[in-house]
């Protein structure tokens, strides 16, 4: 699949040793994804960055991945594991992006099912907005 | 069948065939015919027969030839079986008979019963047929697992050949070491095998000291038993233990064996880019650095990437003058004088749209595996190139690095979920092995792929 040089670029700058090079890398991945460009190629470069130790990148990485699965439908289960490790996050808007993300992703297999010590902690989360994703689990 | 003649009539007829007098040549050739004959050591006068086909006068090449054909008809090996036993039988008639014989009823046999069996996943039971049957079914036999190889899982082949290594037939010898050659080019863990192996460098020994005619069975055996074990270097789990073992062979066996194990164990890690072994070994003996020299000559146009104080002992290795320089100067080290190339450059070929420069790039890398600081910097390629899930080179990479993987498991276990990755579940979970993820929240999601 030929890609184009901006989404070539957005990848390759995701592992730019500035935090915010790597951060404005997945906004534009989240602007492609939601106009439906097939950002699939970037999905195990952005999981990596779900664990970067700079919030705003987590963040935007997080939200490219909710993207393509919200705007697009796309499969993101390679990012699962990665979005269970960050719906602990002490960003609340990160936790509420992983929920929705994983609410989502959930449809293409139940895997939720295998991890109730999971939902049970996302059901708790302090924030209602979170909590009302999860109690739908 | 003649009576069985002694090795020295052997050599003396082998030594007569090269004669200036024809009469004397037939009459040896003649002898040497009738003695192979239905035995299974047949294959040993092929080289001589080989040679005389090519260089003798026209009654001698005409009678060689003829041999030649007999000999293939006679020989209890199945059509293309002879090609790959004798590699180095260069006779095109040997090799247009070998492929026009129609084996009889009974080779089909013990041929076919093994293949069954290998394809059956009972390689004890072909064990059993190579230890009990006589020389010339299990000859047959072991035809039958050669022909396999590529079929069925390499594990199961060198189950089966493990207890022939050491057969009292050499022909079936080496089938056997060849056999385990084979499964280490198919990455099988021969560390189980590797004190029969060495122990068939012993015959290295021959080949110093006697006739090229005649030591042709002993040559090929340490020669596979060398490429064997060079892939257990490579591939062997752990891969220190059989190093281990071999640099013991390199200190303290006589010089032929040592010598021997010092191009196995140099051309293994070579292979898994472990570079302070190569290092090692090249400040050793002087018969100990001509063979690791000769061990990384490329059969390829392959360029070694390796450190610039490595690159410069292979540059010294040049100007030591006589067959040693010969050799160092064939080696091929990346990046020209300096020896050292950045590894990202190598890597870029990983966020290639291009199969090509994609494969390429997981080939250049290979080298460079093992070397922890040179993995951790190309990490963000290798994670691109798993952009690509139609390609698993990336993964191979990983798996056989010493890179520290935690960071890689929630990515690597989200390949086990995602069905896209489907085909390299077994890379991925060999990668997961290494990493203990059981206080990670997904742990239980490993489960369900």
């Amino acid at each position: 699949m030929k890609r184009t040089a901006a989404l070539r670029t957005a990848i390759a700058e995701l592992w730019s040793a500035d935090a915010p090079t790597r951060a404005a890398a997945a906004e534009r991945l989240n602007a492609m994804a939601s106009d439906l460009v097939d950002i699939r190629t970037a999905q195990p470069a952005l999981t990596w960055a779900m664990s970067d130790p700079d919030p705003a990148v987590r963040l935007a990485a997080v939200r490219a991945t909710h993207e393509r699965v919200m705007g697009g439908g796309a499969d993101v289960r390679l990012a699962v594991p990665a979005l269970i490790e960050l719906a602990a996050d002490p960003d609340v808007e990160v936790r509420w992006f992983v929920w929705a993300t994983l609410d989502l992703a959930n449809d293409r297999g139940n895997f939720l099912a295998q991890l109730p010590a999971v939902v049970k902690r996302g059901r708790a989360d302090p924030d209602p907005n979170v909590a009302r994703i999860t109690k739908r689990l | 069948m003649a009576k069985a003649p002694s090795p020295a009539d052997l050599e003396r007829w082998l030594e007569k065939i090269t004669s200036d007098k024809v009469p004397e040549a037939l009459s040896a050739l003649a002898k040497l015919l009738a003695w192979a004959r239905g035995n299974p050591e047949a294959t040993r006068v092929i080289p001589a027969f080989d040679g005389l086909a090519k260089t003798g006068g026209p009654k001698l090449k005409a009678a060689a030839n003829a041999a030649l054909v007999e000999i293939a008809r006679m020989a209890a090996i199945r059509r293309g079986e002879l090609e790959r036993l004798h590699a180095f039988a260069t006779s095109k008639k040997l090799a247009i008979a070998a492929k026009a014989l129609a084996p009889g009823p009974e080779h089909v046999r013990h041929f076919d019963v093994a293949r069954e069996h290998l394809q059956a996943g009972e390689s004890r039971a072909v064990a059993k047929m190579l230890a009990t049957l006589p020389a010339k079914a299990a000859i047959d036999a072991i035809a039958g697992v050669h022909d396999s190889a590529r079929e069925v899982a390499a594990s199961l082949i060198a189950d089966a050949v493990r207890e022939a290594v050491g057969h009292r037939d050499e022909v079936i010898r080496f089938a056997a070491i060849d056999a385990l050659a084979i499964c280490g080019v198919q990455r099988c863990d021969l560390s189980k095998h590797v004190p029969a192996l060495i122990a068939a460098l012993a015959h290295a020994g021959a080949i110093a000291t006697a006739p090229k005619s005649t030591t042709y069975a002993a040559r090929t055996i340490a020669e596979s038993a060398q490429r064997a074990l060079g892939h257990a270097v490579h591939w062997a789990k752990p891969a220190d233990r059989v190093a281990a073992r071999l640099r013991e062979v390199v200190a303290k066996a006589p010089r032929d064996r040592a010598r021997a194990a010092a191009w196995s164990l140099a051309w293994g890690s070579a292979r898994c880019g472990d570079w302070d072994t190569i290092a090692e070994l090249l400040g050793g003996a002087p018969h100990v650095v001509e063979e690791t020299a000769r061990a990384l000559v490329p059969a390829n146009k392959e360029q070694l990437v390796v450190s610039g104080a490595l690159a410069a002992q292979i540059a010294a290795l040049r100007t030591s003058g006589g067959a040693l320089a010969r050799t160092a100067a064939q080696i091929k080290v990346a990046g020209g004088k300096g020896g050292h190339v950045d590894p990202a450059v190598l890597a870029a070929g990983l966020r290639s749209d291009d199969p090509s420069e994609y494969r390429e790039a997981v080939r250049l890398l290979r080298p460079v595996v093992k070397q922890a600081k040179a993995m951790e910097a190309i990490v963000p390629f290798l994670v691109d190139g798993l952009g690509n899930p139609r390609e698993w080179g990336v993964l191979d990479l990983v798996r056989d690095s010493k890179l520290d993987l935690t960071r890689w498991a929630p990515l690597l276990a989200g390949m086990l979920l995602d069905p896209n990755f489907e085909h390299q579940r077994d890379r991925v979970r060999a990668c997961l092995r290494r990493i203990d993820t059981r206080k990670r929240p997904w742990h239980a999601l490993r489960e369900l792929a």
